[in-house]
């Protein structure tokens, strides 16, 4: 199957990979996995106190749509607020990245992952 | 015996996760021989087609029987659980960090000095730990469909990272 350009830029140049210190009072981890293809997930977000996410990491092991999935919404969290985060919805990376149906799970897990990150980050502030 | 026979009937089995693999390969033989194409070569068109598909039944049987994952999906399904994983996300902490821990160890071992004892050692391993998810598994679906579902996701993990140490053993040779 052949992966769109805007897949393959992803897959071969990923923004923010790396990893931040999930103990950090200022960070959320979110770690979501695929049980139908074993694709793992692991996305971080370093919020300010006016909680806008100033930074945004990843490390995914999976197939190059969920890299590019990954890679894209840690470039569109930056400068969001947690609100605005835990709003972008599969179908906006899916077409973005234009992907296939049988890749959009890629996607789902992508928001899947945002979304545990922004609650993870929330249960801290809890606390 | 007919086409609606579940698996395990049709090899004579008991409905259980844990099977006598010795008494399937000889169900499987038996089966194969009795329903081979060759001996109905000059059956009559309805009778040749029936047999035609309980060779592929048996041979699908085989095949789900023999693999722990698929042996253990067949069992849910037969009981009725809906097992629609695909989308499903997984968001279990602990055993995903292990996840990751252990894909950053795959890594290591491929471009390790001796990738080819380390990836078989890695295989093992994964297998070691889907043998473990198979014995929980056994006690679980009975009780708790819920958690044996878990089960099965775990496996399919551990399966993933089984079948990708494997592809980088055929890439060394």
């Amino acid at each position: 199957m052949a992966y769109s350009d805007k897949v393959m830029d992803h897959y071969e140049n990923p923004r923010n990979v790396g990893v931040m210190d999930k103990d950090a009072g200022d960070v959320g981890t979110g770690m979501v996995g695929a049980p139908a293809c074993g694709d793992v997930m692991k996305l971080q977000i370093q919020v300010d106190q006016n909680g806008v996410i100033e930074d945004a990491k990843f490390k995914t092991y999976g197939c190059g749509s969920a890299i590019a999935s990954s890679s894209l919404v840690t470039e569109w969290v930056k400068g969001k607020t947690l609100e605005e985060a835990q709003q972008i919805k599969n179908s906006d990376i899916a077409e973005e990245l234009a992907l296939p149906p049988v890749k959009v799970h890629c996607s789902v897990l992508a928001e899947d992952a945002i979304k545990a990150a922004v609650e993870d980050y929330q249960s801290k502030q809890d606390k | 015996m007919n086409l609606t026979t579940n698996y395990f009937e049709l090899f004579g089995l008991p409905v259980s996760y844990s099977i006598d693999r010795r008494q399937l390969s000889q169900s499987y033989r038996s089966l194969q021989q009795q329903f081979h194409p060759d001996r109905f070569a000059t059956a009559a068109e309805q009778e040749r087609r029936i047999s035609l598909q309980m060779a592929s039944r048996v041979n699908e049987g085989n095949r789900v029987l023999r693999d722990p994952i698929e042996r253990a999906r067949y069992l849910l399904e037969m009981e009725g659980v809906d097992l629609g994983t695909d989308g499903e996300t997984l968001r279990d902490n602990q055993f995903l960090l292990e996840q990751i821990e252990l894909r950053e160890q795959l890594e290591e071992v491929q471009h390790g000095a001796d990738p080819g004892a380390g990836l078989g050692h890695f295989v093992e391993q994964m297998e070691q730990r889907i043998r473990q998810q198979g014995e929980q598994f056994s006690q679980q679906w009975q009780e708790s469909s819920a958690e044996a579902k878990k089960t099965i996701q775990r496996m399919q993990f551990f399966n993933r990272l089984h079948r990708q140490a494997e592809t980088m053993i055929d890439d060394l040779i």
